[in-house]
């Protein structure tokens, strides 16, 4: 094919410009190649099954030897979600990598040249990170949902079926809620512009609340640590199997996690139209 | 066509442009010229919209470029050849600018055939030589035919093969009718390339002009004779205006041209048996006209008060740095 014979083609549908499909499509055709993008989508479902699966196996293995308190706590919907570690580091790592290796090469330039409305690039970037992250939680929690029931009746334990009301909650809400943290990273990687930075920061905001929180007095529990996204996100999760005293009303912590979001990516499209690229 | 009216920018204590203006002219070729960190590259930023201005403005046809509708239809810019991700293919990175820019997909394998890419077009762009790099950034300029190009530093890292290249190209995309602006940090490079140039320093401009004129007023310039009366025709030929210095008996003759001075020495008789116009480089003008640039802007047709005003200004910065 030669430049001078599609070169008229070209210019007979010049005046129309790139509207926002275009950019979401781009940003997809860009995105899926990379490697960090697939690898960790990849590893945050595959880790997350395997890691409820094999504490599924411990637990069978060791049942019989746990003392009669702790096999009454034995909870046939919780114990299978501790996978979630895996998912929720993976598809964090997938939000802030959406963003962030654009500005350690420099491409983000290019990005910014073909699409000079930079709040459209923002919005493709989250659209696709949540549209991932959706299916991949959904995945992840389903999957990790059935190996533990899986293992847990070869090893003659109690199970729960997926269909009860306290079962589909908890999986529902984790697939559902599964795209928060990776779009607090993607907002992160916006702002500092740096890999290194942004996953750090994306796993401070994720993990602090877990390991700090319950070392503050109570009423900072209550009160400051109930409005990080983490526990706002948990009292959707397994509000109704778990007592905390950083748990809000489900419907309160959707609120909470809400507000998170828009502001992270409100702030988000204000820096990044009013930086340099 | 580009236009640049008092752009400037400060990045903290730094004033990397200084009231730049200029305007970028279609049918030729214009070199940017100036030295590493002279404020090239950051105007050229400015001019695709990616930083902002600290005052002025820069347009692209009339337009800030960020008002575009179409941009990579009217604009196409290579800034930074190694701005790539490593993992995708040549084509996959096309495909991807042609997709976000609404440019046709029929013309990535046009435009990888137009750099000699086709044979490398599924390959990752992580595994690139420099120049395969520069070829890639150029195919991605070229993508949506735009009437207006930029290119920082496009040879850097090609063979001379590569070099010749890029030079014809960028001679070709002229003739087409199109905008072609293009920085370098090497003389001799632009003096090849372009017809026009704009020179810069600290930020700001030292010189706009054609290569012609700016190598005109440059010491260098001048007209070989040499002749048996040398001393008898250097007399006539400083009545007539000219300049003259000695070299090994030669007179070097400025200020009047070859013809003058042939009809000349015919008028009076004198025997010539050398008279040779010998043009200055590009890069011996520039060392001038960073000391000199105010006597050049005078000649320049066109050239306001406020040029000369900026250019004297200029000069004096240089003149502290040295």
């Amino acid at each position: 094919m030669s430049s001078v014979a599609t070169r008229n083609g070209t210019q007979a549908q010049a005046a129309a410009g790139p509207g926002f499909t275009d950019t979401l499509a781009a940003e997809w055709a860009k995105l899926r190649t990379w490697r960090a993008i697939r690898w960790s989508f990849a590893l945050a479902i595959v880790l997350s099954i395997a890691m409820s699966a094999l504490l599924g196996l411990v637990i069978g293995a060791t049942y019989d030897d746990w003392p009669a308190s702790e096999q009454a706590q034995f909870d046939p919907i919780l114990y299978p979600m501790n996978g979630i570690v895996a998912s929720l580091i993976g598809f964090a790592v997938l939000g802030v990598m959406a963003v962030t290796p654009e500005y350690g090469n420099g491409l983000v330039r290019l990005t910014f040249t073909a699409t000079p409305r930079r709040s459209r690039v923002v919005l493709a970037k989250v659209l696709i990170v949540t549209a991932l992250t959706l299916v991949g939680g959904m995945a992840s929690a389903f999957g990790m949902y059935f190996a533990g029931q899986a293992v847990f009746s070869t090893a003659d334990l109690p199970t729960e079926s997926v269909f009860t009301g306290d079962a589909m909650r908890a999986v529902l809400s984790i697939g559902l809620l599964m795209p928060v943290f990776p779009l607090l990273g993607l907002a992160i990687g916006f702002l500092t512009r740096s890999t290194a930075a942004g996953i750090t920061g994306v796993l401070v905001l994720l993990w602090a609340p877990e390991i700090f929180g319950p070392l503050l007095p109570g009423w900072w529990q209550e009160n400051v640590v109930s409005l990080l996204p983490g526990p706002a996100g948990d009292s959707v999760i397994i509000g109704h199997l778990v007592d905390s005293r950083t748990f809000s009303d489900p419907a309160v912590g959707a609120l909470i996690v809400a507000a998170w979001l828009v502001g992270a990516i409100a702030l988000s499209v204000a820096m990044v139209r009013r930086r340099d690229a | 066509m580009i236009e640049v009216r008092g752009l400037t920018k400060r990045f903290g204590e730094t004033l990397a442009v200084d009231q730049l203006s200029f305007q970028v002219q279609p049918g030729i070729v214009t070199g940017f010229l100036g030295p590493n960190g002279s404020g090239k590259s950051t105007t050229m930023r400015m001019i695709m919209g990616l930083d902002n201005p600290t005052a002025g403005a820069a347009t692209v046809n009339g337009k800030d470029y960020r008002e575009l509708s179409a941009p990579m239809h009217e604009v196409g810019a290579l800034l930074d050849a190694k701005a790539v991700h490593g993992g995708m293919t040549a084509e996959q990175h096309l495909r991807w600018v042609a997709r976000a820019g609404k440019v046709s997909p029929g013309r990535v394998p046009a435009v990888l055939e137009l750099v000699g890419l086709e044979k490398v077009a599924d390959r990752r762009t992580g595994g690139f030589s420099l120049g395969m790099m520069q070829r890639l950034g150029i195919a991605t300029a070229l993508l949506g035919d735009p009437k207006v190009l930029m290119f920082d530093e496009p040879v850097n890292g090609l063979d001379p093969e590569g070099i010749r290249w890029v030079r014809n190209l960028l001679k070709q995309l002229a003739s087409e009718g199109r905008t072609v602006f293009v920085s370098s940090h090497l003389m001799s490079e632009m003096e090849a390339t372009a017809e026009h140039v704009i020179v810069i320093g600290r930020g700001r401009l030292i010189a706009d002009g054609s290569i012609e004129a700016l190598t005109q007023g440059s010491t260098d310039s001048y007209v070989r004779v040499v002749t048996p009366k040398a001393n008898e025709f250097a007399g006539v030929l400083e009545e007539e205006g000219g300049r003259i210095r000695r070299e090994d008996g030669a007179l070097l003759v400025r200020d009047l041209g070859a013809p003058a001075i042939g009809e000349l020495a015919a008028a009076r008789g004198i025997a010539l048996h050398e008279l040779s116009p010998h043009r200055a480089r590009l890069e011996a003008a520039f060392f001038e006209l960073t000391r000199d640039s105010v006597e050049y802007q005078s000649r320049e047709d066109g050239a306001s008060p406020d040029d000369v005003a900026v250019t004297a200004a200029a000069l004096a910065q240089e003149e502290e740095t040295r």
